[in-house]
């Protein structure tokens, strides 16, 4: 028969040893170390710009889209591949639509509806030779940016800064920020 | 004379029956975009699903406007347009509008029976759904599957099958054939004709399907390692590859 104060003492420890071993890696991150994982990249003014530029290699295709003999495809985060689709068997790059924060696109009568930035453009497409912004409205509840990738660290982003326009891999002190 | 006069019949009914399935008079010239858009136009109207939301746009004049928002429910991620309805794709359930009242699309039903991760699309008055456990914290529900819902009334989807997939993402549907991504697992070809008994046509496995644009004739497929068009059917063979558009992935 154990007094009851080493009973209460026993209890105590059971528990403090449960709880540590619960919340043990949090506390990794309070102790300063060095890890890998992502640093955001930030876009300058002339990469918020709506551009269209010469063809790019795809890098991380997102969604697609036909309209007519056109084929776009979605570059996560930075815009438009365009591509002359006449001869699927050989499809043709026009050109590279640069619309930072895109996802997802629709086009009705030669008009192109996309997200940039967190906002909704119309762009009058007059047959990808002189592409021009016509107007734009703010989308609510809708994601800004790209997000950095899942299951590392990053170093958290800093708003002031402006939009992320991608992650580069990188050291980082103790940071602050996990994807999950 | 007589045959001229069917030909010639026959010839405008099948120009009134094209101009039926296209809609409304004030249709326009649009595209076509994979079952994972979170855009959806239908006559001078932009539907936009965000997480949350139907943000609804009239996009008929020159300058666009908002018409106004309705709030739906969380963990939306597709929106699909047809006739006067449309299908929205959340985590957990499959939601059904009608757009009568173009501005104000109005709750008809939410399919909860289902746990889904991905899209749907309709053809008649079916809807296909992908179910589809991930590493995601939403979808982990140890669930991969293709379902087959009678949307006949829409105010009462019944299931009518469910098939076991490996990874299923978007899909696409023309005619008796059905294009499901199944992701790293590649794409899949079916012939829906016997809905309790779809066959399998065709299992691409050498490329990475996430989402597919499905027209007459051409299947066009996303995923990260290309852009890859199939023609279909092709002869003997249910598909060819036409062409690939190269990927040089970079991680994000």
């Amino acid at each position: 028969m154990l007094p009851k104060n080493l009973w209460k003492t026993a209890i105590a420890l059971t528990v403090a040893t449960l709880v540590a071993g619960c919340w043990g890696e949090p506390y990794e991150a309070y102790t300063p170390m060095a890890v890998e994982g992502y640093r955001p990249e930030y876009g300058s003014e002339q990469a918020r710009e709506i551009a269209f530029l010469a063809p790019k290699t795809l890098q991380n295709p997102g969604k697609i889209y036909v309209y007519g003999q056109y084929l776009l495809v979605n570059e996560k985060g930075k815009g438009v591949h365009v591509f002359d689709n006449s001869d699927p068997s050989s499809p043709e790059p026009k050109g590279f639509i640069q619309l930072l924060g895109n996802s997802d696109m629709a086009i009705r009568n030669d008009v192109l509806y996309a997200d940039h930035l967190g906002s909704l453009v119309s762009i009058d497409l007059n047959a990808f030779t002189d592409l021009q912004k016509t107007g734009s409205l703010p989308l609510q509840n809708w994601n800004l940016g790209v997000p950095p990738p899942p299951a590392s660290y990053f170093e958290c982003v800093d708003q002031s800064r402006g939009v992320v326009t991608g992650w580069t891999r990188a050291e980082l002190q103790n940071p602050a920020c996990y994807a999950y | 004379m007589l045959t001229r006069s069917i030909i010639l019949a026959l010839i405008v009914t099948a120009i009134a029956a094209g101009c039926e399935s296209e809609g409304l008079s004030d249709s326009g010239q649009t595209g076509q975009g994979g079952s994972m858009s979170r855009f959806a136009i239908n006559g001078p109207h932009l539907y936009v699903a965000t997480n949350s939301t139907i943000q609804v746009f009239d996009i008929g004049a020159n300058n666009f406007q908002k018409l106004g928002q309705v709030t739906v429910g969380f963990g939306l991620e597709t929106i699909f347009a047809r006739g006067q309805y449309l299908y929205l794709g959340a985590n957990d359930a499959m939601y059904i509008y009608s757009i009568a009242n173009p501005a104000t699309p109005e709750f008809i039903f939410r399919y909860a029976h289902i746990v889904a991760c991905d899209p749907v699309v309709v053809q008649g008055n079916r809807a296909y759904v992908t179910l589809r456990s991930s590493m995601g914290a939403n979808c982990n529900r140890g669930v991969n599957a293709l379902e087959i819902i009678d949307i006949t009334d829409p105010y009462d989807p019944t299931l009518l099958a469910n098939y076991q997939m490996v990874s299923p993402h978007g899909l696409g549907v023309y005619g008796n054939y059905l294009f499901l991504c199944e992701g790293e697992s590649g794409l899949k070809v079916f012939d829906i004709t016997d809905e309790s008994d779809i066959e399998l046509l065709k299992h691409v496995t050498d490329i990475h399907a996430y989402d597919v644009i499905v027209r007459p004739g051409i299947a066009t497929v996303t995923g990260d390692d290309g852009i890859f068009q199939f023609s279909y059917p092709d002869g003997a063979s249910v598909i060819r590859l036409l062409s690939k558009i190269d990927v040089q992935r970079q991680q994000l």
